[in-house]
């Protein structure tokens, strides 16, 4: 409490009965910030006139980790970026690696990257989908996604040897081909996903309570998230078409018809729709990627010790989150000269302030959910 | 006064022993009874708030394909032993910034009016002793029983109150106004509901409601629909649950009750369970009909079986305010959470009208058909 | 019409009740939890749980040791003229407390010596019992550090 001298206070009664704005620390340690950001609100009762956000309390110095490591030790590291997709992030490094290196990797392994990555797509927005929804307050619909999340987890395991960061690719191609028993399992998940998505809608698409606490709220225009360079569901929410993997299609997405959904008002309930119509477009190319397993080898080319010859390169992928870019630069010795990553959650918080001016802390909480950021790959 | 001592003059022999008889009878009435009432009544419902805790958690677990607290005991029955003991155990914090005294009293202010309402709600037909006398099941049946629940439920509100104010703290404030301003939407639909039943019980005592409510031959839910909707509705928001759970929205403000640990913790959480056990139980005796057994002719049975009538009635109250419980679980396991402004419009802007409204038609019901 | 439509919607909340009778449904239907560790795990063979080393086969050439990022295991050779016929390690220690559970070790392995086994509670009171030596790394061991028997339900490696 600030102490004032005498000659500041103008009148007993005004100083008590005046209202003032008051500073609010949303974090580092609130549940729905989920993980340690923290938001310094500028409030008028529950009104947010300002927000100021506060980083780097999980940075980890991993771009500088990765610089004290050869190229294959570097790659385990890159999961706990956005440690909820793993998966997509170590596919983005070895992406960028292979790039530089000029190693053609074979179609197998390129048709198991998508199918590993959309399966870790739908992973990360069912548990995006349970967190959101517990912040608005819907507690069951935390379960629910949780449980179809389990099942993606386990065919991880089975398939890469660990549920979150399992360290997927090596550098050119992919480590396993599918276990047996693995394929029919991953099918039977895809057959019954799309009926589980509906249950989720039918719980909040179309519930009047849902869409009073998401329409509306945390508008961003298409020409500010441009401006504003955010990416992935949260600018296909404004409306604007960009997805990697249209736009640059790799690892053979080109070869996959999907749709890509987009947003009309880029509110909360627009980002919401966005995402859920993503799982089921991941699913779609799951399955075919699948269907349309080409044979052949699962490695590229690649010498024990890995050296890029002197240069740069910049690989970027359709994460979760959205554009998660690698840019590499090498000496041509065994470590990394640099490796800088262009992270998606990072990005796209700088979104929130725009989103929640003029809102209120509930709706504050609802944007943070909305933006699907996580903690590690803002921090880095 | 006199008719007891005529009475218990009749039986003693010499003046002394009848006026120590008088005397008897007299504390008996008015300190020994109502005590061991009391008593058996506070067991009753400290039980069942535990228990609800358990049903809560148990059945939200079901509800989301999980198991729920299974571990403690046979089906997790133990599981509120445990809670409590964690909760006892627990350090006991006061924030530096609070203010000591109020910080410590206002968990007492929040528990105690919780159980009082209690007090005034009739459980059953009254149960007859082999000696021929008659105890209600009730431990003060007041004339303005339904009045003294609605006046001492809205006491709890100053618990909360002070309690967020007393923390010193943002976030426990924000949750006691939030509180304090949904507490006065609410309780005023709340209130016309439950004069919309009045009117059609035609008295303030909980018991002649249940009375009329056999008399009519109809429970109070058909004339009264709407008023059991927005009582429905009021009494969600009224004890603060979702998905009008807004003083605590646990992922919003965390809650009045942020700077609180150990058993004052357990104190507001308590109450706040008490609380949703008070209203559905006053729900189940205004709209569901009580202790009337559905389905039989209650006086008959009575005149032929009073006790075993009383039993039954005990269990058919308690089933029907387990229905309210087990719909308070599931709209929780169902629904997200309004906004702080949203949850404000409802009361006023939607249920007030129709509360009005209500009370306007169930009064011309009332006048032209249930004559 | 379409304002009665409207009306009718808001007065019956037809999609309340839809969102009640899908947490009605998933009620009835069995649970997917399992009581742990009443019901345990069973793991798939390629679970990266903790490290197993098989002291017997390893000829002490720290492949592993240089592929891994952490810096978790640490191979002593024998002296030279043991070496010549045993090359088994001297000392081989592993670091499970720093342990990514990447797999990387595993890759160079010419011998297949170091492997992931399905062992995963690695839970222990200090954090001197996550390191482990050429006693405890072996397959068969560590049943002594452990409550539980955890082989049970592994499936046996062919
Ligand atoms: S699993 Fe990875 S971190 Fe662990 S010892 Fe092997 S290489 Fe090192
Ligand atoms: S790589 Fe294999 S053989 Fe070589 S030291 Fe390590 S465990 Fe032994």
């Amino acid at each position: 409490m600030a102490v004032e001298t005498r000659a500041e206070k103008t009148s007993p009664l005004r100083e008590v009965l005046e209202t003032r704005q008051y500073e609010l620390n949303m974090g580092p340690q609130h549940p729905a910030t989920h993980g340690v950001y923290r938001a310094v609100l500028q409030l008028d009762g529950e009104r947010v006139l300002a927000m100021e956000s506060v980083l780097g309390y999980l940075h980890r110095g991993i771009e500088k980790w990765a610089e004290y490591r050869t190229w294959t030790q570097a790659t385990p590291i890159f999961d706990r970026l956005d440690y909820v997709g793993a998966v997509l992030n170590g596919h983005g490094y070895v992406g960028a690696v292979e790039k530089l290196l000029g190693v053609e990797v074979p179609r197998r392994a390129q048709y198991i990257r998508v199918v590993l990555g959309e399966l870790q797509r739908i992973a990360n927005h069912l548990l995006w989908l349970g967190t959101h929804a517990l912040d608005v307050g819907a507690m069951s619909m935390l379960f629910y996604p949780m449980r179809e999340r389990e099942v993606i987890l386990d065919l991880f395991e089975a398939m890469l040897g660990q549920r979150l960061l399992p360290n997927a690719y090596p550098i050119g191609g992919v480590r396993f081909d599918f276990p047996k028993g693995w394929e029919p399992v991953c099918r039977r998940f895809l057959a019954a996903f799309p009926g589980r998505v509906d249950d989720y809608e039918g719980l909040l698409t179309g519930n009047r309570i849902w869409r009073q606490r998401t329409i509306g709220v945390g508008v961003i225009s298409a020409k500010d998230a441009i401006a504003l360079s955010l990416s992935g569901p949260t600018l296909r929410g404004s409306g604007v078409n960009f997805d990697v993997r249209k736009a640059i299609p790799y690892s053979s997405y080109g070869d996959f018809e999907f749709e890509v959904p987009l947003g009309k008002n880029g509110d909360v309930f627009d980002r919401y729709l966005c995402r859920v119509r993503e799982m089921r477009q991941s699913a779609r190319i799951i399955q075919q990627a699948l269907d349309g397993m080409p044979e052949g080898e699962l490695r590229g080319k690649v010498g024990k010790i890995i050296r890029p010859p002197v240069g740069e390169a910049y690989y970027t992928v359709e994460a979760a989150k959205g554009q998660l870019g690698y840019y590499i630069v090498s000496d041509g010795g065994e470590k990394p000269w640099r490796v800088h990553v262009k992270s998606p959650s990072f990005v796209n918080l700088q979104g929130i302030e725009t989103m929640s001016r003029g809102n209120l802390i509930a709706d504050v909480v609802a944007i943070i959910g909305s933006l699907d950021i996580v903690l590690g790959e803002v921090d880095r | 006064m006199s008719r007891l001592a005529r009475s218990a003059g009749n039986r003693g022999s010499t003046p002394r022993e009848a006026k120590r008889a008088m005397t008897y009878e007299v504390l008996l009435n008015t300190v020994g009874w109502p005590l061991a009432k009391i008593v058996v009544l506070l067991a009753a419902v400290l039980t069942v708030v535990a228990y609800i805790g358990w049903f809560e958690r148990r059945l939200l677990g079901l509800f989301q394909s999980r198991l729920g607290p299974n571990r403690v005991g046979p089906l997790g029955l133990l599981q509120p032993v445990a809670d409590g003991l964690k909760l006892f155990l627990k350090e006991d914090i006061v924030p530096l910034n609070a203010r000591p005294f109020l910080f410590k009293l206002a968990p007492v202010f929040a528990f105690f009016p919780a159980f009082l309402g209690f007090a005034v709600v009739s459980w059953a037909l009254p149960w007859a002793t082999p000696s021929g006398r008659h105890h209600g099941f009730v431990v003060a049946d007041v004339d303005l029983g339904i009045l003294l629940v609605l006046a001492v439920s809205s006491l709890g509100i100053f618990g909360i109150i002070l309690g967020g104010w007393s923390s010193g703290s943002k976030y426990p404030l924000m949750g006691s106004l939030r509180s304090a301003s949904q507490m006065l939407a609410y309780e005023i639909p709340l209130t016309l509901s439950v004069i919309a039943v009045i009117l059609l019980g035609g008295s303030f005592r909980l018991s002649d409601i249940v009375a009329a409510q056999q008399k009519l031959g109809a429970y109070f839910i058909l004339p009264g629909l709407l008023a059991f909707g927005v009582y429905l509705i009021s009494a969600v928001a009224e004890t603060n649950r979702v998905p009008f759970d807004l003083p605590e929205g646990e992922s919003e403000i965390i809650g009045f009750h942020t700077e609180y640990s150990g058993m004052r913790f357990g104190f507001f959480f308590v109450a706040e369970y008490a609380n949703m056990v008070l209203i559905s139980v006053i729900a189940a005796s205004l709209f569901l009909g009580g202790y009337d057994l559905p389905g039989v002719d209650d006086a008959a049975l009575y005149a032929a079986h009073p006790n075993l009538a009383s039993a039954l009635g005990v269990f058919a109250f308690a089933a029907k305010s387990a229905l309210f419980a087990y719909f308070y679980v599931w709209i929780r396991a169902t629904f997200p959470r309004y906004r702080y402004d949203q949850l404000l419009r409802i009361g006023w802007v939607v249920l007030l009208p129709i509360a009005l409204a209500n009370v306007a038609l169930v009064a011309l019901l009332k006048l032209w058909l249930l004559r | 019409m379409n304002a009665i439509g409207r009306f009718l919607q808001m007065v019956t909340f037809p999609e309340l009740l839809k969102g009640m009778a899908i947490t009605t449904k998933y009620l009835a239907k069995p649970k997917v939890t399992e009581s742990y560790p009443d019901a345990r795990p069973v793991l798939p063979y390629r679970t990266k749980g903790r490290l197993h080393v098989e002291i017997e086969t390893c000829i002490s050439c720290r492949m592993c040791e240089k592929a891994c990022p952490e810096g978790c295991i640490r191979v002593y050779p024998p002296p030279k003229e043991v070496f010549k016929t045993d090359k088994r390690p001297a000392e081989f220690y592993l670091n499970q407390e720093h342990c990514l559970h990447c797999g990387l070790c595993v890759d160079p392995c010419p011998t297949g010596s170091i492997h992931h086994s399905q062992e995963f509670e690695l839970a222990v009171v200090h954090y001197d019992d996550l390191l482990f030596d050429k006693e405890t790394l072996p397959y068969d061991l560590d049943q002594k550090r452990f409550r539980w028997n955890l082989l049970e339900n592994v499936p046996v490696k062919k």
